[in-house]
């Protein structure tokens, strides 16, 4: 249980990992006293100095958890702590037993409050700044025992979502009725914390700040939470395959997000993470009797079908048909149409697929001849191939025309097209050598200036004698 | 028995483009603006190995000589207008500037669009771009 293969926490938020810095522990052992002939707190019995360092260290109300910092031109993150209490620091530097006695009552014995800041623009996210909480406790956080979030006056949903590798975790930023909680899970999870946490309501005086219209019931929130951590559903034992986790505010129940090995295509794809998010892979999960008890919902209420599948499964899918690896070949003499299979099933195949199979294909056409000396009858059905492939346009307007063409012969280095091959074979009777045929070439020239041609022979001229 | 040899685009391009200048620029004399290029023959290696004036008084605008865009003649006026700009004329005249579907042209119009009716003083800048643009250093006419 304690080899579990989670990640460390930073990898999964947008912030340096500075941020999730921690003070080294301090070192064990038994401190010397500095005045034996004197009386020390020491010699008292432990329920006594129990009792003492409660009196010191308890605070009567919750301890505020404050933070600022992270904003968008800031990534250091100040944590400090507010409440009816002073903070025996001078009891926590007498020496390494005191401290490992007085701080260990310190943490367990108080109760951590965290609420979102509304009033200023922090650009973070609410449930992070708490995981680094647990974080920054370093060697002291299996002494924790109680935290409280405020869960009743969030801003919209987006504003406190979790950042995960190309994005967000959830496909949507307007369920105002989410809540994540992954990153405390995972800070909770790599320390085998037992920390209970708890959903408030607490009183959100800030201007700025507004509060949902949602439902939120935090027992019902609290149970799940709870529940999870208990090991119920097994979350845990997924290491990275589960990307994040939303509890529904009105405490029914929530989503889980799973992470693939090959996600959609994304701007900020996280390369050096096995698992990525993949919106495609959502479970919702039912609290029953009031949050006690979680069920995953596996039932579908229709079977999946080829236009049901996911997303990008059905890209994949779709991108194999359209794009063989092995290329498309084309006879010329024989072909008058291209057998592009899912191309023209309906409109939505033939805007969305269309040129990513003539642009993107790699097509071979072949032009056959059983003459010596030809002119491959002017090239004109190459000719009508590849005048084709462009776009027309009617008006000059308005048209896109141009952007057609330019794909074509593009040297964008990164998605460099494969772009067509040509091959012109010959299939005469008798022995003939290649350097005996004879090709009018400048119509193929003229035809083919539009094919990108490269240095090497991918894009290339075929010459081939048969006979 | 199948004997094959690959020659890549940019290539046989090269190839074509310094046997139209041998052709051209061989004769010192005054080259005319509506002279037409031969016909260019290649060996199964990609080489240009023969040249073949054109004896026609003029070349068709059919077979490979036909305009990508679709012109209209207008008989009365005895002129051309541009139904429908093919693409490749599009990009290659600086995005259709200076084109109108409103406007008439002479017949000469034939000669500035795409494959140019196989005119010397068109084919072999548009050539030339193409050499630029082949995915070599250097800005290229198709570029986008």
């Amino acid at each position: 249980m304690d080899n579990w293969p989670w990640e460390p926490e930073y990898p999964v938020s947008k912030y340096p990992k500075e941020l999730f810095r921690h003070a080294s522990p301090i070192a064990l052992g038994n401190s010397q006293r500095a005045y034996p002939d004197k009386h020390s707190i020491l010699e008292l019995p432990g329920e006594l100095r129990n009792q003492i360092y409660q009196y010191i260290t308890k605070s009567p109300s919750p301890l505020q958890v404050r933070y600022r910092g992270l904003g968008p031109y800031e990534n250091r993150l100040y944590l400090r702590l507010n409440g009816q209490l002073r903070i025996p620091i001078n009891l926590f530097l007498s020496c390494r037993t005191l401290y490992h006695e007085a701080a260990s009552s310190f943490y367990s014995n108080n109760t951590y409050t965290l609420k979102p800041d509304n009033t200023q623009e922090t650009h973070h996210s609410y449930i992070e700044i708490a995981s680094i909480f647990i974080v920054r406790l370093g060697s002291q956080a299996p002494w924790l025992s109680k935290m409280e979030l405020d869960v009743s006056s969030l801003s919209g949903y987006r504003f406190h979502q979790c950042y995960e590798g190309h994005g967000f975790a959830f496909p949507f930023n307007d369920r105002d009725d989410l809540f994540e909680v992954m990153p405390i899970l995972r800070a909770i999870w790599n320390r085998n914390l037992t920390v209970s946490v708890t959903f408030t309501k607490l009183t959100d005086a800030s201007v700025r700040g507004h509060m949902l219209r949602t439902k939120c019931d935090i027992t019902a929130m609290t149970a799940i939470f709870q529940s999870i951590c208990q090991g119920q559903l097994e979350l845990r034992r997924y290491g990275e395959q589960l990307r994040a986790v939303a509890l529904k505010r009105d405490g029914s129940g929530g989503i889980l997000s799973w992470g693939t090995t090959q996600p959609p295509l994304g701007p900020y794809i996280h390369r050096k993470r096995r698992f990525q998010a993949n919106p495609d892979y959502l479970t919702d999960f039912i609290a029953e009797e009031n949050g006690s008890r979680l069920k995953l919902v596996t039932q579908r209420s229709t079977p999946l079908t080829l236009f049901t599948l996911p997303e990008s499964i059905q890209e994949r899918i779709y991108s194999m048909v359209i794009q063989p690896i092995e290329g498309t070949p084309i006879d010329l003499d024989i072909d008058t149409k291209f057998r592009c299979g899912l191309d023209h099933v309906n409109r939505h195949f033939y805007h969305t697929w269309r040129d990513k199979f003539i642009f993107e294909n790699k097509f071979v056409l072949t032009m056959t001849t059983k003459q010596v000396q030809t002119t491959f009858d002017d090239f004109k059905y190459l000719r009508t191939f590849l005048r084709k492939t462009y776009v027309r346009i009617s008006s000059y307007s308005c048209g896109r025309p141009d952007t057609v063409t330019a794909r074509i012969v593009t040297r964008d280095k990164d998605r460099r097209r494969p772009g067509p091959s040509y091959i012109l074979r010959f299939e005469t009777n008798g022995a003939v050598s290649l350097a005996d045929v004879r090709i009018n070439v400048l119509p193929l020239v003229m035809e083919t200036s539009t094919t990108q041609a490269t240095k090497n022979r991918d894009d290339s001229d075929v010459d081939e004698a048969r006979h | 028995m199948t004997s094959s040899h690959t020659v890549t685009l940019h290539k046989l391009r090269l190839n074509i483009l310094l046997a139209i200048l041998s052709d051209v620029y061989s004769d010192p004399r005054y080259l005319h603006p509506y002279n037409e290029l031969p016909d260019f023959w290649i060996n199964g290696f990609g080489d240009v190995v023969q040249t073949t004036a054109v004896t026609d008084v003029s070349c068709a605008a059919t077979g490979a000589w036909q305009p990508a865009s679709s012109l209209v003649y207008n008989k009365e006026a005895g002129e051309y207008h541009i139904s429908s700009l093919h693409p490749i004329d599009y990009v290659y005249r600086n995005k259709g500037c200076g084109v109108h579907s409103e406007c008439r042209y002479p017949y000469d119009v034939h000669y500035q669009l795409f494959p140019f009716r196989r005119m010397t003083k068109q084919v072999l800048p548009y050539l030339m771009h193409c050499l630029d643009g082949a995915g070599l250093k250097g800005d290229g006419v198709f570029t986008g």
